[in-house]
């Protein structure tokens, strides 16, 4: 049997026994964890259909800023515009396939290609062809400019998180956030401030990317995997949250917000619903980033996958008041981003120890709690459907 | 080849190695001139073809209007 027939009978099975009742249900197949071969359909079905995160505004904070990335192997590029615009291009020269921007930069003028020096304006117009029509020659009739710009991906940014739509298909990012956003509909109006350095960090964990959205999705395992936080947030005061397969995750009822010696703490956002006084919540918005919000701070974890087996989890903490951002509050911010650091750590071994376990002739997607994996089995569907629907 | 013009080209040679771009403009469009008071048109618009990339790229507006003028009248864009 070759490998797409193997793969699309694992489909069939994927259809079969993940999209049923939680309690009937399995997980994905190990094929899914573990076949280089299906990585590539999932690029196809999962991600190109979809709004996926490709990275985070504030690497570009400036009109000009520039940044080559990669999405499962495919080349893009993000820019922002003379507009203050975010844009994403292929990150291709349209005449001989040369790949545009090797590293992040910022340009006053256009970006030149370095093989034979096209150049493309910032909204992604083909603006020179040097010598195209012989030495000193910048035009030939059969190489019309307007046909030839870079092929600009589908882009939306919300709050700050940059997402693409590759296969152009999918439904207006407006809708597609639509109930996240009415869900954390107080913090619509808020301007999120990144401080830099001091708050990027990033894990590259040799699991595949769905492991630690599964992961995060739940709190079952809160006891075991984090006692600290299991000290002051228990599993009992999580709820979980699942919203018309678009996302999961868990909530906690006991935020506290993060004090220095002296009591200090980030300035929080006013004027929201009284709920966020105590709560914090934290979403896999799939297919690939992760969200956490509490009334002074948010967060975002860029998946990126590298391989079937290796994912770069990229972490970028935004607070909600431009206060926190001073001088004043960079030893709190610290503080801060080493606090999450330490949780986001602690999950590495359970999501890298999943990741072996997936190799086991002994499992071949498991089962759920009913009462406590209902976010994760959510998100099993999705990607389940996602499969079916190109199948 | 002058040995004005073989110094311009060493220079250029010297930055584009070392990818320091911001000066290149500037010297294809002083190489243009050369060619171009010598009365080698052909030479001059290759030059200010080369300029125009590189004043593109930096965003050298004054630069490239000149650039563009000249190689209008000259019917090379």
């Amino acid at each position: 049997m070759n490998e797409i027939t193997s793969i699309e009978k694992m489909l069939d099975r994927v259809l079969d026994h993940v999209d049923r009742p939680v309690a009937e249900a399995h997980g994905l197949p190990n094929t899914c964890y573990t076949d280089a071969d299906y990585l590539k359909l999932e690029r196809e079905r999962v991600f190109a259909p979809n709004w996926a995160c490709i990275g985070f505004g504030k690497d570009l904070p400036n009109k000009g800023d520039y940044k080559p990335v990669e999405l499962l192997g495919l080349p893009l590029l993000i820019l922002r515009d003379q507009d203050d615009q975010i844009k994403v291009f292929h990150n291709v020269c349209s005449h001989r396939g040369m790949i545009l921007v090797e590293k992040a930069g910022n340009t006053k003028g256009v970006l030149r290609c370095p093989y034979h020096s096209w150049c493309y304006s910032l909204n992604g117009e083909l603006a020179m062809t040097p010598h195209v029509g012989g030495p000193g020659n910048n035009r030939h009739d059969d190489v019309d400019p307007k046909k030839h710009g870079l092929r600009e991906v589908r882009s939306a940014v919300w709050m700050d998180v940059i997402f693409i739509n590759l296969d152009g298909k999918a439904e207006p990012f407006e809708q597609r956030i639509a109930p996240m956003q009415e869900r954390w509909k107080d913090f619509l109006d808020v301007e999120v401030h990144h401080t830099g350095e001091d708050s990027s960090f990033s894990f590259d964990v040799n699991c595949n990317w769905k492991l630690a959205v599964e992961n995060y999705c739940e709190s079952y395992h809160l006891p075991w995997i984090h006692p600290g936080l299991n000290s002051y947030s228990r599993l009992e005061d999580h709820y979980h949250i699942i919203e018309n397969n678009d996302y999961s995750g868990q909530g906690s009822e006991v935020f506290q917000p993060l004090k220095d010696d002296n009591g200090k703490r980030f300035p929080r956002i006013d004027d929201i619903d009284k709920k966020w006084d105590t709560s914090s919540e934290y979403t896999a918005l799939y297919p690939n980033v992760l969200l956490g919000i509490h009334n002074d701070h948010f967060f975002a974890i860029q998946l990126e996958p590298k391989s079937i087996n290796r994912t770069v989890e990229h972490v970028e903490l935004y607070y909600l008041k431009k206060e926190s951002t001073g001088d004043d509050y960079a030893d709190l911010r610290k503080k801060n981003a080493e606090s999450w650091h330490e949780v986001f750590a602690e999950d590495i071994f359970v999501v890298e120890g999943m990741q072996k376990g997936r190799n086991s002739e002994g499992f071949d997607g498991g089962v759920f709690s009913p009462a406590m994996d209902t976010p994760t089995h959510a998100f099993h569907i999705w990607v389940a459907r996602q499969l079916a629907k190109a199948a | 080849m002058n040995q004005e013009l073989e110094a311009l080209n060493g220079q250029l040679l010297d930055l584009m190695q070392r990818e320091e771009i911001a000066l290149v403009a500037e010297i294809y469009e002083k190489g243009a001139a050369l060619h171009f008071s010598n009365g080698a048109v052909e030479e001059a618009c290759f030059y200010w073809t080369n300029a125009l990339v590189f004043a593109l790229q930096r965003g050298e507006w004054e630069r490239v209007d000149r650039l563009r003028a000249n190689l209008k009248e000259h019917q090379r864009i």
